[in-house]
């Protein structure tokens, strides 16, 4: 039996343009489960990388309320949040750039207080696993290529055990073959390791992959 | 302390940047050091200098304030009381006072001996060229100088060896109430004077007269030449005698129908160090700081220490303005760096990261520069210090010595006579200090950098950590 992890419960949000309120989610309600892997499709604008902020408590909602295991994250913490509960994988990689790419996945599991004895060798191993090798793992994130920065990106939510890993276009900068591999490990996380992963995308070929594709429509998040 | 390590792989990615900081903060270290142990070298002189001159402080009559005030009165008449016992006893019983000494000049009439002459002297006579008398009618023309004191052996001129005495003792507290005096050798053998003899003198005003056991004699190595050509017996120093304070008021005039009183008390203290001390409570004492005033010498102690001052108020107000525009011009730097690395701050949030510990990073990465510059100015500071000071001290010196051509002895009034200066004090400014950082000077250094870094840290961290991290990575996108 799969438990929720995650729930957005009534969650509307706004912004100001021109002068005028645009709504861009309106009274949003939906479970996410562990051990699925969610796509979001939509097109631009519609509001997937907002629905995505809210869930890594990177936003807040005007109304509603995003509930991890039935808590408020508000409750939480948003930053506590952050820490402890979820991974963000984000389209431009966003990697601390004087670091290596061992360097920046150490630096989140400091963050997130991991506890591993060897954290060295443990950073080693998941970066070796999402295909890094021992070269590139030592060079300077911004001497890798787009692919290899979104592996080490990948690496670093893996780094954390979290519950949920969130990603906003992880594919979108990548070839067929890097991003089949990169959705390919997603997919292991969620069934293999329990996580729920929700991945918001463009790609139609992504979301038949995944295990649920929702779609936002009419500012609401719909099953298809 | 996670965000340690991440200070200090930035402050080694970002070379250029580093770099820069710690130039500026090596240039602060240096000049903030520099004051600092420019103000320490002049405490050591000021103390130089007190030990120089010594631990004596004079009460005595403010001429310069009476006469302002006889200058402002209509009548020319003023009413000025005498310096007293119970006065000087109040000032005795201070703090680091260790003994005292009273001392009363005034100028008396040989009575029965002669007063020593020197050949120009006698020349002049000889010519009927003799200098026209300065008294006023009624009183004789002096030609004895007669120092009433407590101790004589206290007094300055027999401590530092201008006089000495050569037979028989010196006059004590002992002698308060006796008719005793100590006569300068030239003077008693012209007059074959020998210890025991009996000397009389009268008062200008000739209403009162003395007899005086001579229980010493005193030799000095000052010379009888007298000052701008004058040739008055009294102020020839073979005519000088020194007697019991009390013994010599008997044959000072009385100035309308005043008894005279004392002409200074001189306090010796335990330490020169402690002169300021003593000055400061003297002055809460109940005594008419109008009429009198305490000197420590302190012409002098202006004219050793005047330019050092000014070099050390200079250098003070250098650290002030080099503290205060280090910080504003680092915290400029932490402020374009905090702007340049939003994204960072971004993702760092994204990840889980306190806000708290981003300002900590930025902290601790200006504290790593910091303490570069810090350790590197211990070196060169120190060679800074000595160089500036040095520069300032003779400038100021330079200054100095034009003014006191431009403006010799303004604003004092020299007498001479009774109650006039004692003893010249022939000083010269300071011109070399001896500038090194102590280490109280190397700890105030470090709390002025920490002090520095914080500011520049923390105020410009406020404003980018109001943003929310969506903000910060969106804005930067």
């Amino acid at each position: 039996m799969m438990s929720t992890v995650l729930a957005f419960e009534n969650v509307s949000y706004s912004y100001q343009s021109g002068g005028k309120e645009v709504r861009i989610l309106d009274h949003v309600s939906f479970p996410f489960d562990e051990g699925r892997f969610y796509t979001i499709l939509g097109p631009s604008g519609s509001g997937k990388t907002t629905a995505l902020a809210l869930a890594s408590a990177l936003d807040v909602p005007q109304n509603g309320k995003v509930l991890f295991r039935g808590k408020n994250i508000k409750q939480i913490g948003l930053e506590r949040y952050r820490n402890k509960h979820i991974a963000i994988v984000f389209q431009a990689y966003n990697l601390i750039p004087y670091m290596t790419a061992l360097q920046n996945v150490v630096t989140a599991m400091d963050i997130r207080k991991n506890k591993a004895k060897d954290k060295k060798g443990q950073a080693l191993e998941i970066l070796r696993k999402v295909g890094l090798s021992e070269e590139e793992v030592g060079r300077n994130v911004m001497k890798l290529s787009g692919g290899q920065q979104q592996r080490v990106a990948i690496a670093r939510a893996l780094s954390c055990d979290v519950d949920i890993i969130l990603a906003d276009e992880p594919t979108g900068n990548l070839d067929e073959n890097t991003a089949r591999d990169i959705i390919e490990i997603l997919k292991e996380l969620a069934h293999e390791e329990g996580k729920c992963v929700i991945v918001v995308t463009h790609s139609n070929e992504v979301a038949k992959q995944s295990d649920i594709i929702l779609r936002l429509k009419q500012k609401n998040l719909v099953r298809d | 302390m996670n965000f340690i390590k991440r200070a200090l792989l930035s402050v080694k990615a970002r070379k250029g940047r580093t770099f820069i900081t710690l130039i500026i903060f090596m240039i602060i270290c240096n000049l903030v050091l520099a004051g600092f142990a420019i103000r320490s070298a002049t405490e050591k002189a000021s103390e130089l200098a007190r030990q120089k001159l010594g631990s004596e402080v004079t009460l005595e009559p403010d001429m310069d304030k009476i006469i302002q005030k006889l200058q402002k009165d209509s009548t020319g008449r003023i009413h000025i009381d005498p310096l007293t016992e119970q006065m000087a006893g109040k000032l005795a019983k201070l703090d680091h006072v260790k003994s005292y000494n009273y001392i009363s000049n005034t100028f008396v009439v040989a009575d029965g001996f002669k007063p020593f002459k020197t050949s120009n002297n006698s020349q002049n006579q000889d010519n009927g060229t003799q200098v026209a008398s300065a008294s006023p009618p009624g009183f004789t023309q002096p030609d004895i100088a007669m120092d009433g004191v407590l101790d004589g052996g206290q007094l300055a001129s027999f401590k530092d060896g201008t006089n000495k005495i050569v037979e028989g003792r010196q006059i004590t507290k002992d002698d308060a109430d006796k008719q005793v005096v100590v006569i300068e050798k030239h003077l008693a053998e012209e007059n074959n004077l020998k210890v025991g003899s009996k000397v009389k003198v009268k008062s200008v005003d000739d209403k009162t007269s003395g007899e005086f056991e001579v229980v010493g004699i005193y030799e000095t190595s000052g010379s009888s030449q007298q000052p701008m050509g004058m040739d008055m017996p009294m102020m020839n120093p073979y005519n000088k005698m020194y007697a019991p304070y009390k013994a010599s008021l008997k044959v000072t005039p009385k100035f309308e129908d005043q008894e005279p009183g004392i002409s200074q008390v001189v306090y010796y203290l335990d330490d020169p160090k402690n002169t300021e001390a003593f000055k400061a409570a003297a002055k809460k004492q109940n005594i008419d700081f109008d009429t009198f005033k305490l000197d420590a010498k302190d012409e002098a102690y202006k004219k050793m220490m005047g330019p050092i001052e000014n070099v050390a108020s200079f250098s003070k107000t250098v650290v002030y303005i080099v503290a205060i525009a280090g910080a504003v011009i680092l915290g400029l730097i932490v402020l374009l760096s905090i702007k340049e690395r939003r994204y960072e701050m971004g993702v760092l949030l994204s990840i889980g990261e306190r806000k708290g510990k981003l300002i900590g990073q930025f902290l601790a990465e200006i504290l790593l520069i910091g303490s570069f510059a810090f350790a590197l100015s211990l070196f060169t500071g120190n060679v800074l210090s000595q160089m500036v000071g040095d520069s300032l001290l003779q400038k100021e010196i330079a200054v100095s010595q034009q003014q006191e051509k431009e403006q010799p002895m303004q604003g004092t009034v020299h007498v001479i006579g009774p109650g006039g200066p004692q003893e010249n004090i022939n000083v010269d400014a300071i011109d070399h200090i001896d500038v090194s950082a102590t280490a109280n000077d190397i700890r105030n250094l470090g709390l002025v950098g920490l002090i520095i870094a914080i500011f520049a840290t923390i105020i410009p961290s406020l404003s980018i950590l109001r943003l929310h991290p969506k903000t910060i990575l969106t804005k930067t996108e």
